[in-house]
């Protein structure tokens, strides 16, 4: 094949390779110009992640042959900064928390910065932004921050915070708005992502995989892949199966049941997809060439698609024939006397609601780099995952491994969102470095992700409710069919979202007689993992759209026949066990309805409606309980952190916790320095590896505000305790004249004060612990906190019911939508949320987590599909045909907050930033059908796709013919 | 994934790019389209004919008293904003400024969106409504002038074979007014339908997108006028491209509605 020299000057410095025509430019400024800024989030040049400036023109340089760019400049996000300085953009996403996991901030900059150069003086509007941003995909901000940064780069708008310098401790740190430590590397280019570790000469990973859904594998030959060039080593499923066990469960609780699969297939496939066979190559081009060479022959079995018929499925159509059914989980409980109550309704509500399938979708892939050292017998993996001790855990499991033989590490990670809380993919390049004895990594293309990564929601449900005529919900009856895809406990964990969809159903409503039904059925599809909202989307559809049937059925008011509903105190029992310790379920409904101006929108919509426009308002309250508890699973009630005072008084924070975009590094410092009386600035936090944290479950499920934090103040309890007993020998003043604050200990009975260097030094060094922590319970100024949530209950009570969530935030989302009736077209014009989690520990990465999360949702319930066809194929390969909401998805989104302080923790937070997975789904419905109102169209299912909506709207219109109403 | 290995052919002059393409090249314009099927391996080219090279091809835009030219290397970025266009051709640049995002209009061109021939490409769509041409190279060394109308043969296949397009002419017609309208999911994403009308006085030319395996003319209507859209724009003459964004009749249901609107947008009564 032949090969090219390619000389190409990179942010002013000449890189000269030969190169094959093949390379992309991306490859070459990643590994030959090492600008590893630029980032890889798919293959279609939808992301835009990978944007640089190609002779003063942004282009993507994944869709750009290094050959022909030969000759060429290329501005990289590294080039932006005049050294240590900045550019305007680059400070500007910093100010105004205009990126979260960072994936796609190189990219995005890189255009913003075009944008403006361009632009120059002239004035711009925000869909001027929106159409400069619009080929650059952010999966966590929901875009709001980022044309808000793009108008401060340029002066026309103020930052959303002042650095943290320029701010002040005055009532303590917590809740402060302080822009996210973790933001200057990642502006700068120099994130700290999975696919940047590893050396030149490393061994790079491919699989080869299933092209049908569901067979039996006759035969694979693998001799023509072994043969070709740079391949090291294939090996199919039945030979690896000498060297591993199978995958390890996420859970394993109520009876589920597990596949025992392994990370290759061997007998058979179960979805499109599946890994059969490992390649390892010298690089992912020929590891793709080799991988794309095994030849595997099918015997063809029945494909389960449809969930309903998966249930009935016999013989061959079982995905796993000892299960005796495709049923992976049921799970039913009834309280009070269902029949009576619905033989006694003056209403009774009977609908059909449905999500559909998508996903999480983080801009980065899943991403492993395994490193096996033939010497020392220990394995070193770095890995994008949100939960490196568990990796670890199951990595040994897996591999019979001792754990303290494996250090599982993790930097910053492109994104979860729940889907990087399994491991299955990653014990691929594991394999291939135990056999190989070479350092090997895997990096999933984006459309491996779409067929074969992970997937969530795909309820199929059926909610009745009973009414009394003044709209009081007497009793509610739920069955809930979620198609779980191959697996949801195994490869994934998403088997725990319907069920609590089932479990949370009554809301934050009276609603004292319930019954529900919950059915896994799994199909052959990818497998399905959680996903932010993790069922507490569903719980909220089941209710809130039966209620929404009801005030139209009963001429009720909507906002009015929820306040009838809604709990009148706290804490309030729902009938299926949980308790919602404290909140502002009604506060939060009536907030929403004051900031939307409801009385105006309602105006605004009659008048609209005169000009032939459809206006639709919704206004839905939501409960968001957070920091599951599963017992025989990966999310438990436990957490630690480590937290050391040095002997130049900075202070270190461990944890166990995976940064994942959430900004940990800033909201535990601004905690850690209120908890000790540190100084903001002398506080890190250090995460992300197994051999220097101590062991922590992870980040999941909205806990590190509750488990984390209430570890860092176990552990600087005992800190303070042993500064305040050091400072009193020191000073010799009592311990009760002790003051700390702001990194000065102070001495009240004389004024005196020393710094925290002081103190440590004297601690540590002169005189030393034996004088100054001579009465303290330890000598070191270390301490490892540990914490379990005291809301937590796994001992069932009289009615067998237990407290997996230990807290429950709260609040009311609320949308103003525009219907096309012509299209079927949905314009979400703006959404508001008033969201209650207690103590919020920074406000500006709270707002940035909820207008995330609603984005998310919109996208989902609006665009994003996971579909197959009737052979079990994904229609979808690239983010576009997936439908990634793009910049232009997203509406103005408004936030207030209100606060009901945790009593579990002397901070007061509760978990946060799931809010707008929740509720949006059920807001957009709600919305749309008020806007159709007109026509009468009822809107129970997603995906809100324009052919669906007008589909809905003919079949109105023609019903309507049918009985002579005219819409 | 990365593209499969290619013979990467880099010819100075049309004729030995013809050669290229007579040996089974595949001419390589932008890319934008092209690299990324490449990259899912849907494609796999045993030769690219690289035509940046080519001193005879231009990127060059210019009005002469007949025609607008458009050379091959003119980009959607360039389209869109160059201003005898923007003022005597604005569906034009209307329809440019649809094309995915700001990176793929700086290296896409308006010819290659057209010998990519997706039946809902922008550029295909406003170029047949503006009874455009291609003019090509043939091998035996003539240049051939293809009307659009007889140009697209089926879903991304168009006519061309061992011929290279070179450039593209568009007819001026002093009064001309027109509107491009698509509809996507999310704007700026790959249309689902799209139509562009031109009027000139009493003619009308309306090309639509996406209703059939080739962008297509509604001669029907063009003749007697909207009424007759109603009786055109069905399942019995056009089969619109199969995806999962929504069946047949309703995509032949927003070919109606779009037309209805760009008419009404290039100053028609309807």
């Amino acid at each position: 094949m032949n090969r090219f020299d390619v000389c190409i000057e990179v942010n002013g410095r000449a890189v000269s390779a030969q190169v094959e025509a093949r390379l992309l430019l991306v490859d070459f400024l990643r590994d030959h110009a090492a600008t590893k800024g630029v980032r890889v989030g798919c293959e279609e040049g939808a992301c835009g992640a990978c944007t640089v400036l190609l002779d003063g023109r942004t282009v993507k340089a994944c869709l750009v042959l290094a050959v022909r760019a030969d000759g060429s400049k290329v501005t990289t996000v590294e080039g932006l900064a005049e050294g240590r300085t900045l550019s305007r953009v680059q400070e500007a996403f910093i100010s105004c928390h205009a990126l979260q996991c960072g994936y796609c901030t190189a990219g995005m900059v890189i255009s913003a910065t075009a944008f403006l150069a361009e632009r120059g003086a002239a004035d711009f509007s925000d869909d001027d932004v929106r159409q400069a941003l619009c080929g650059n995909i952010c999966r966590c901000t929901g875009y709001n921050n980022i044309i808000h940064a793009v108008k401060v780069a340029a002066g026309r708008a103020q930052p959303l915070a002042v650095p943290e310098s320029e701010q002040t401790s005055a009532d303590g740190w917590i809740g402060k708005p302080v822009p996210r430590r973790e933001d200057r590397r990642i502006v700068a280019g120099r994130g700290r992502y999975a696919d940047n570790v590893g050396e030149a000469g490393d061994l790079h990973a491919a699989a080869a995989r299933a092209t049908r859904a569901h067979a039996r594998l006759k035969r694979i030959d693998t001799q023509r892949a072994k043969a070709m060039p740079g391949v090291h080593l294939v090996i199919t499923g039945e030979e690896a199966k000498a060297h591993w066990q199978p995958i390890s469960p996420t859970m394993d609780l109520l009876d589920l049941k597990l596949p025992r699969r392994y990370p290759l297939a061997t007998d058979k496939v179960v979805f499109y997809g599946e890994p059969v066979a490992l390649v390892v190559a010298d690089t992912p081009y020929q590891a793709e060439d080799a991988a794309r060479a095994v030849v595997i022959e099918y015997a063809d079995l029945p494909v389960n698609v449809a969930a309903l018929e998966a249930t009935n499925a016999v013989g061959d159509a079982l995905l796993y024939p000892d299960w005796g059914s495709n049923i992976q989980v049921e799970f039913a409980t009834t309280h009070g006397d269902i029949e009576a109550a619905f033989a006694s309704a003056d209403l009774v509500v009977d609908e059909h609601i449905g999500s559909h399938r998508f996903g999480a979708m983080p801009m980065e892939t899943r991403v492993a780099h395994a490193s096996w050292d033939v010497d020392d017998e220990r394995l070193t993996v770095h890995a994008s995952t949100q939960i490196p001790h568990l990796t670890r855990l199951m990595l040994a499991r897996v591999f019979g491994i001792a754990e303290t033989r494996i250090q599982v590490t993790a930097g910053d990670v492109g994104g979860g969102f729940g889907a990087k809380l399994s491991v299955d993919c990653e014990f691929l390049p594991v394999l291939g470095s135990l056999l190989t004895g070479r350092p090997v990594k895997w990096f999933e293309s984006r459309s491996e992700w779409i067929h074969a990564g992970f997937a969530a929601r795909d309820y199929h449900t059926r909610s009745r409710a009973a009414f009394k005529r003044d709209g009081t919900l007497i009793a509610l009856d739920t069955d809930i069919l979620a198609d779980v895809g191959c697996d949801g406990a195994e490869r994934a964990c998403g088997l725990g979202m319907p069920i609590n969809g089932g479990t949370y159903a009554p809301g934050p409503y009276r609603c004292g007689i319930y019954r529900t039904r919950v059915r896994c059925v799994v199909t052959n599809k990818a497998p399905y993992n959680a996903y932010r909202g993790y069922g507490k989307d569903l719980a909220n559809l089941l209710i809130e759209r039966v209620l929404d049937q009801a005030a139209d059925q009963l001429e009720i008011d909507p906002l009015a026949i929820r306040r009838k509903n809604l709990l009148l105190h706290y804490p309030h029992q729902l009938v299926t066990g949980p308790i919602l310790e404290n909140g502002t379920a009604r506060e939060s409904l009536d907030r929403l309805a004051e900031v939307m101006d409801l009385r105006a929108l309602r105006i605004a919509q009659a008048t609209a409606l005169g000009e032939g426009r459809y206006l639709g308002i919704s206004l839905i309250p939501y409960i968001e309980p957070a920091g599951a508890t599963f017992p025989g699973s990966l999310c438990q009630n436990y957490e630690a952190v480590g937290m050391r005072i040095t002997a130049d008084g900075s202070v270190q924070v461990l944890t166990g916790m995976q940064n994942i975009g959430q900004g940990i590094e800033t909201s535990y410092a601004q905690v850690t320095a209120d908890i000790l009386g540190a100084k903001l600035g002398d506080v890190s936090i250090s995460w992300g590896d197994t051999t220097a944290v101590p062991y922590g479950s992870g980040t999941y499920a909205s806990r590190g505000a509750m488990f984390a934090v209430g570890a860092m103040i176990d552990a600087g309890e005992k800190l303070r305790r042993r500064m305040v007993v050091g400072a009193a020998t020191l000073f010799g003043c009592a311990d009760e004249a002790i003051a700390i604050k702001d990194g000065i200990i102070s001495n009240a009975t004389d004024g005196r004060t020393m710094s925290f260097a002081e103190f440590a030094y004297a601690a540590y060094i002169n005189p030393g612990a034996e004088v100054v922590l001579d009465r303290a319970d330890a000598p070191l100024l270390e301490a490892q906190g540990q914490y379990r949530h005291p809301q937590v209950s796994w001992k069932p009570d009289d009615k067998g019911r237990v407290q997996f969530y230990p807290t429950h935030a709260n609040g009311a989302e609320g949308a103003l939508v525009e219907v096309d009736p012509e299209t079927g077209r949905i314009d979400v014009k703006k959404i508001w949320v008033v969201a209650d989690h207690g103590v919020v520990l920074n406000e500006l990465i709270m707002k940035g987590q909820i207008k995330g999360g609603v984005v998310q949702q919109l996208g989902g319930t609006l665009y994003e599909n996971l579909a197959y066809d009737a052979h079990g194929i994904p229609l979808q390969k690239t983010l576009k045909e997936y439908g990634m909401p793009t910049v232009w998805a997203a509406p103005e989104i408004e936030i207030h907050h209100l606060v009901s302080r945790s009593p579990a923790t002397r901070v007061g937070a509760k978990g946060g930033g799931e809010d707008g997975c929740i509720a949006t789904s059920t807001v957009l419905m709600s919305a749309a059908e008020d806007a159709l109102r007109p026509f009468g169209v009822k809107v129970m299912t997603s995906p809100l796709s324009p052919s669906r909506i007008r589909a809905m709207i003919e079949a109105a219109q023609s019903r309507d013919l049918k009985t002579g109403d005219q819409p | 994934m990365r593209p499969a290995a290619f013979e990467f052919l880099r010819p100075r002059t049309i004729d030995d790019a013809l050669a290229a393409i007579a040996r089974g090249g595949r001419p390589l314009a932008g890319g934008q389209s092209l690299l990324p099927v490449m990259r899912l391996r849907d494609t796999e080219p045993t030769a690219l004919v690289d035509l940046d090279a080519i001193a005879q091809l231009d990127g060059v835009l210019r009005c002469d008293d007949e025609h607008l030219h458009i050379g091959a290397h003119v980009t959607h970025r360039a389209i869109s904003e160059h201003p005898e266009v923007v003022a005597e051709f604005p569906w034009l640049s209307e329809a440019a400024r649809g094309i995915g995002d700001v990176q793929v209009r700086n290296l896409g061109t308006v010819l290659g969106n057209l010998c990519w021939a997706d039946p809902r490409a922008n550029m295909a769509v406003a170029l047949l409504a503006s009874d455009a041409s291609v003019i090509a190279a043939a091998p035996n060394g003539a240049r051939e002038r293809i009307a659009l109308g007889e140009f697209f043969m089926g879903f991304r296949r168009n006519v061309l074979g061992s011929r290279l397009a070179v450039a593209i002419v568009v007819p001026r017609h002093s009064g001309a007014r027109g509107s491009y309208l698509e509809f996507s999911r999310q704007p700026q994403d790959l249309a689902l339908v799209n139509v562009c009308v031109v009027r000139q006085g009493e003619l009308m030319r309306i090309a639509v997108g996406g209703i059939a395996d080739v962008p297509v003319r509604l001669q029907a209507v063009e003749d007697a006028g909207m009424a007759a859209l109603e009786h055109t724009l069905t399942r019995a003459h056009y089969a619109p491209v199969v995806d999962h964004h929504g069946d047949a009749d309703y995509k032949l249901h927003l070919a109606g509605v779009l037309a209805r609107r760009a008419l009404a947008a290039s100053g028609a009564r309807v």
